[in-house]
């Protein structure tokens, strides 16, 4: 076990520097440089060759590449153009929301998806199972900023309670936060549930098409414990990988979701970013997601080996 | 209906996925003839109208036809995803192509670039390449291309993989056929079904790509009739005119439904690893 995580780790390593080296890169392919754009519309050579020797941007290509990843191995990001604040911090400050939205929408998600698709497995060819992927199919083409705003009409404008947007720290004040987090979680929940959904569904008729499964029928077992015991533990399998690589779907909805629901968070700060084209902050931002995601698919990778023993001695 | 709407008869949603696709590509060829007024004819006089006779899905915060503006938001969507399909489909495969075939060094560096693009989730990666070129159509279609590339790379890649070591390749390379004989000959059109079933799936994703950047601000840029920007500004008026937000968002909807059931259903089909 310990190898194989080893391993995984190692597979990360040049993938890594490779995003390194295109978060590097970034700023660079950009017309123009830092120095033009905090001085944009003034015409000064002198502080802009003092600015440029200042941020090192008059050393070579390489020089700088390792120069910007020897701060950055030791936490140091740089500084935002717009708020000069440490990128990191600007970072920390928007991630409390960010992962309050994150944990619920999964939350609501394999609440709703995985026992959706389970079922509609189970009833296969029923009217439910019909009516749930009718349903699934509805909730993978609905992009979370419509849905949101159809939620937004209903229940603030004209049921009119709950709040439009904004956020409230669940730990500060958990009424107010909750009540503003219910629609943008449900918004990205369900669309996640839908995936999840489908891959539930499917995974599970494979499972229970295998003889195992008859043969602990054969034993009189109850359906329960065949479902929940012995068809469970393998679906899960499939789910996990499958939900694994979409989570990046998730990570990316829940930037879109804070948008529509004015909220602060990491895809919102991305976006201000962008706009104002605030590159150490961009990069920063990128680095982090790209991290993160590869992180969350390292974990995926690690339970998919803890479930599935035959998957440690293949690779 | 069970039929309509079933997943077990074998490919079954061709029939309704076809319908909406072919409903949108209608929409999208005949929008000067199907909508009654122009896209981008302001008419203070007629500003957040409901919906009525008049104006089919109302008017909105300038006077201008709701209708006939979702009308030709069609040729906005479909046109960027098809584009930026296409090329993510071309540069892709060929790129995957390289690497299964000629592996080694060019497979390990091509197969890494195409892991950098998907460590970060793929909404993302397009709003940082949006900023970094600037928002106009073009550019919405560069980097939706980029975005979706690496799929078709690691597709096409895996097959031609999997078809290298089988004993027609062999065969043909026993008689001494060149590289790009085989390739052209032998794995293009081995590969191809795959690419089909994957384009369509993927003009799904990249329709709402395009349509969630231009909600964002970053894709098309006003008074063009994108529907995701067509989203976004109805935001404000929600209270007295959600025609405004609504029916935009359902023609994404229904278009993107369209492409995932014929995607879905052309892969029940086609796809050889499915075939029983």
């Amino acid at each position: 076990m310990y190898v194989f995580v080893m391993r995984r780790i190692l597979f990360y390593i040049p993938v890594l520097i490779g995003v390194s080296m295109a978060v590097f890169g970034l700023a660079r392919l950009v017309p123009g440089d830092v120095v033009d754009i905090i001085l944009s519309h003034v015409q000064m050579p002198e502080q802009a060759a003092r600015l440029r020797s200042l941020f090192g941007l008059d050393k070579a290509l390489h020089e700088q590449y390792f120069d910007w990843l020897g701060h950055t191995l030791r936490g140091d990001l740089g500084t935002s153009l717009f708020s000069g604040r440490p990128v990191l911090t600007e970072i920390w400050t928007a991630l409390g929301p960010t992962m309050e939205l994150a944990f619920t929408a999964l939350l609501i998600s394999v609440l709703v998806g995985i026992p959706l698709g389970v079922l509609a497995a189970v009833k296969r060819g029923s009217a439910l199972d019909y009516a749930s992927g009718f349903v699934a199919y509805l909730g993978i083409s609905t992009p979370v900023f419509w849905s949101g705003t159809i939620l937004i009409l209903f229940f603030s404008i004209w049921l009119n309670v709950l709040p439009s947007g904004g956020y409230e720290s669940l730990w500060s004040s958990p009424v107010q936060g909750f009540r503003l987090l219910i629609m943008p979680a449900l918004a990205l929940g369900l669309n996640f549930a839908a995936l999840l959904m489908r891959v539930t569904r499917s995974s599970f008729l494979e499972v229970l098409r295998q003889e195992y499964i008859s043969t602990a029928r054969a034993k009189g077992l109850s359906e329960r414990v065949v479902l929940f015991k012995h068809a469970m533990r393998n679906a899960m399998i499939t789910i996990m990988t499958v939900a694994g690589v979409q989570l990046g779907f998730l990570i990316g909805g829940s930037a879109i979701v804070e948008i529509v629901f004015m909220r602060p968070g990491i895809g919102r700060l991305l976006l201000t970013a962008v706009l104002r084209r605030d590159y150490p902050l961009i990069q920063g931002l990128t680095l982090f997601i790209a991290i993160t995601f590869m992180t969350v698919n390292l974990i995926v990778d690690v339970m998919y080996a803890v479930a599935d023993p035959r998957i440690r001695m293949k690779i | 209906m069970k039929r309509l709407l079933g997943r077990r008869g074998r490919g079954s949603q061709i029939i309704p996925g076809g319908f909406l696709v072919l409903l949108v590509i209608f929409a999208a060829l005949l929008a000067p003839q199907i909508s009654p007024r122009s896209p981008s004819t302001i008419d203070s006089g007629r500003q957040l109208e409901s919906p009525s006779g008049g104006a089919l899905f109302g008017t909105d915060n300038f006077g201008r036809d709701v209708f006939s503006r979702v009308i030709h938001g069609s040729r906005i969507s479909l046109g960027i995803g098809l584009v930026s399909v296409f090329v993510a489909t071309v540069i892709g495969s060929l790129l995957g192509l390289l690497a299964g075939y000629y592996g080694r060094w060019i497979d390990w560096g091509v197969m890494r670039v195409m892991d950098v693009l998907f460590s970060i989730p793929s909404i993302l990666l397009a709003l940082v390449l949006m900023g970094i070129l600037g928002s106009s159509l073009t550019n919405l279609a560069i980097a939706i291309s980029i975005v979706y590339m690496p799929i078709f790379a690691r597709i096409t890649r895996g097959e031609v993989l999997s078809l290298s070591s089988r004993d027609f390749i062999e065969a043909s390379r026993s008689t001494g056929a060149r590289d790009l004989h085989i390739m052209w000959r032998h794995l293009v059109p081995n590969v191809l079904p795959l690419l089909i079933i994957q384009m369509t799936i993927n003009l799904a994703f990249a329709i709402l790509a395009e349509a969630s950047l231009s909600y964002l601000g970053l894709g098309t840029q006003p008074p063009a009739p994108s529907w995701g920007r067509m989203i976004s500004e109805g935001r404000i008026y929600l209270g007295e005119a959600p025609w405004m937000s609504v029916f935009p968002g359902l023609a994404l909807m229904l278009t993107v439904i369209g492409f995932n059931l014929l995607g879905d259903g052309l892969r029940d089909r086609l796809d050889p690893r499915l075939r029983e």
